[in-house]
């Protein structure tokens, strides 16, 4: 796998010496303070939105284990996810960074699996489907055309385990 | 790669995926596989809408739109049913990996028309049997 540092083109603590003087001014407080590139506040802010997402399934498959078979594709493409952007979002949470409004956190939520199956995975197959549209935004916002060619693969995996997922919950009619 | 590379290069796969759906359309019976006759058909209108778009994009660029190849080599033989399935799945596939590179080398309403394409194509491979993949389109992750 490819180092993820490289795709989002990290250079997290650039000092911006192109700064017009008026400008400068304005920023006199921030003036010690090191700028963040934005796509690595982009990845820190996917990077909760796919571990979000993981754990969604881990409780989906927690709570129905027999959903194994079904649920395999979905939590290894999301993991692959969560370890890729690992590597580009820094150790510490940036002030800045954190769920996408379209996917605000609902932790107790999460964790509350609806008891029905068909339910259950109707709830997965939506989530897939709000994870698929953030990522769709972040490719788009990208920088690094790079990273936006990966946030944009991620995307269409989210697409595929959505729908992936309707379908099973669909035949549990 | 330049925006315009991407550009052409997305429409080559156009016109490949054009040609090989057209050729797939015609060995499959409309009424021994409706679903998958169904399928083929919706697949070559909706890869015939995408390479015109992108010939239009480039010549409002003012870039000469590459020109198709007089015939393609199909992906496989496609003399039964699963054969076209095969096919069509990795024609997706192929698509699925220019989008991706155009994604990468385009911006603004370029890179959302790319960005849109690569979720299709992964989503309507797995139509015609494709395997979900964590990356697709990047086949190196």
């Amino acid at each position: 796998m490819a180092a993820a540092g490289s795709l989002v083109g990290v250079a997290a603590c650039s000092p911006n010496a192109s700064q017009a003087p008026a400008r400068r001014q304005a920023r006199r407080s921030q003036a010690a303070e090191p700028q963040v590139d934005p796509d690595v506040l982009l990845a820190a802010t996917v990077l909760a939105d796919e571990q979000r997402l993981l754990d969604l399934v881990d409780a989906t498959l927690a709570r129905f284990p027999g959903l194994t078979d079904v649920l395999t594709a979905a939590r290894d493409a999301h993991a692959a996810h969560v370890a890729l952007l690992e590597e580009a979002a820094p150790d510490e949470p940036l002030p800045s960074a954190g769920p996408s409004a379209s996917s605000a956190p609902e932790p107790e939520a999460e964790a509350a699996v609806p008891h029905d199956r068909r339910r259950a995975l109707m709830r997965l197959a939506r989530r897939e489907d709000d994870l698929a549209l953030v990522d769709k935004r972040s490719a788009f916002a990208a920088e690094s055309g790079a990273f936006a060619r990966v946030l944009a693969s991620m995307a269409a995996s989210a697409a595929q385990q959505a729908t992936l997922v309707r379908q099973v919950a669909e035949g549990a009619g | 790669m330049t925006p315009e590379e991407a550009l052409q290069a997305t429409l080559a796969g156009e016109h490949a995926a054009v040609y090989v759906y057209g050729v797939l359309g015609g060995r499959v019976s409309s009424s021994a596989e409706p679903g998958l006759a169904a399928s083929l058909r919706a697949a070559y209108t909706v890869h015939r809408g995408r390479r015109d778009q992108v010939t239009a994009i480039l010549l409002h660029a003012d870039a000469e739109p590459v020109a198709a190849e007089v015939s393609y080599e199909l992906p496989n033989a496609a003399t039964t049913a699963a054969d076209c399935r095969a096919a069509a799945a990795e024609i997706e596939e192929r698509c699925a990996e220019v989008y991706a590179a155009a994604v990468g080398s385009t911006a603004r309403a370029n890179r959302q028309w790319a960005i849109d394409a690569l979720t299709d194509s992964a989503v309507r491979a797995l139509g015609f049997g494709a395997q979900s993949m964590p990356f697709p389109g990047v086949p190196e992750l």
